[in-house]
């Protein structure tokens, strides 16, 4: 056989068995080392391309195991947020019920604070600091109780009858003191409580009883119309009602009487009662 | 002649003795050789000879390291680390070796001695 330049591989078994030879041409030789050379090349990016791909298959699974996470941190947020909403909405409605128009407004101010403070600082709290943060309690509640003491007159204007008065149209002693106003005049409370009755009385004509919730309980009568009705929470100097002629009544006033454990006490005495208590 | 690159390395089988070639004379080497042609004449090796089935020696003294025969040898075979005998073989002849392998259907007509 003539060869030109090739090669030929002997596969030679150590037996009996005939041994094989493989002839090639150079240019079989050429083009298998070029195959074999695309094989290799091929086989190494493989790897290369298998190794960044498996890296990359690596980092996107922890980074979907990281998006996992951050999901539920945000859900967890989420969650905080809406309970911190509802503990905000529910401390306002505390402190509405609690305190008076003036420290009212800065429990609100409180509360931007709280809002503004920044949520995720708050996270690392005991709970209890979550829902009532910077609330100073104590002097609140001292404020509170304060709040429900009752002070002052409903109306301005002369008093015109004072209490315990005796004689011409008084029959018995006055339970309270008359103040006298214009009709329409707004009446304020002197103490913020629940209204336990809007009554016609033949006497006092339309009042309003409020209970303070302690020893107290004020009397509001003559009015012309009130704007508040039995259950309603009323605030110190809110607007319950004006002033009126109703029942037995000469000229607009408004008959205020204080109770005390059930009694009728001078209201223009009240001050050193309050103090007592305070 | 049949002596490849000069790979002296007394295991490894570096010669072939291609089917239809036909030697007379005497073979010499340090490797392992395989036969698939004939010889006439002594071989001397340092390696394995392998004889395959198509092989056919003849010769007054063949000495090597070990063999597997699965062809035609006439002659005295010393083999001092094994001799193996497959179903082809054919052997006319006395052996020395320290291991010896005769397979069914192995042809054996001679002594047989182990090496002092």
């Amino acid at each position: 056989m003539p060869t030109k330049s090739g090669i030929t591989i002997f596969l030679v078994p150590h037996n009996r068995k005939k041994s094989l030879s493989l002839h090639l041409e150079a240019w079989q030789v050429t083009l298998g080392i070029i195959l074999f050379g695309v094989a290799v090349l091929i086989f190494v990016f493989g790897v290369i391309a298998g190794g960044k791909s498996m890296k990359i298959v690596a980092e996107n699974r922890s980074l979907r195991a990281r998006n996992e996470m951050l999901r539920n941190e945000r859900r967890k947020i989420a969650d905080l947020e809406r309970e911190l909403a509802e503990t905000n909405k529910l401390r306002k409605w505390m402190q509405s019920m609690i305190a008076p128009e003036g420290t009212q407004k800065s429990a609100e101010a409180k509360t931007a604070e709280v809002g503004g403070m920044g949520f995720l600082s708050m996270l690392d709290r005991p709970f209890e600091m979550r829902i009532l943060p910077k609330l100073d309690v104590a002097e609140d509640s001292r404020l509170r109780r304060m709040d429900f003491i009752p002070r002052g007159v409903p109306v301005k204007g002369p008093v015109t009858a004072r209490f315990g008065e005796m004689g011409g149209k008084f029959i018995s002693p006055h339970t309270g003191i008359d103040i006298a106003a214009p009709k329409g005049t707004v009446v304020f409370t002197t103490a913020a409580g629940i209204v336990v009755a809007v009554d016609n009385d033949k006497q006092l004509g339309l009042v309003i009883t409020i209970d303070h919730l302690n020893d107290y309980k004020t009397k509001y009568g003559h009015l012309n119309s009130a704007s508040v009705t039995t259950g309603d929470w009323v605030e110190r100097g809110q607007r319950i009602g004006v002033v009126g002629e109703t029942g037995h009544a000469r000229g607009t006033h408004v008959h205020y009487e204080l109770l005390y454990r059930g009694e009728a006490v001078d209201p223009q005495a009240e001050k050193s009662i309050a103090e007592k208590e305070g | 002649m049949a002596k490849m690159n000069g790979n002296t390395s007394d295991r490894v089988l570096n010669t072939i003795i291609g089917p239809g070639c036909q030697i007379k004379g005497d073979l010499s080497l340090d490797g392992g050789l395989r036969i698939d042609g004939t010889v006439e004449g002594n071989v001397k090796a340092g390696g394995p000879m392998t004889v395959g089935s198509e092989g056919k020696i003849i010769a007054p003294k063949i000495d090597v390291r070990s063999a597997t025969i699965g062809g035609y040898v006439e002659g005295d075979i010393t083999a001092p680390e094994k001799l193996h005998l497959e179903p082809s073989a054919h052997i006319v002849g006395n052996i020395i070796t320290k291991v010896l392998v005769i397979e069914e259907g192995a042809k054996f007509q001679g002594n047989s001695k182990i090496p002092e």
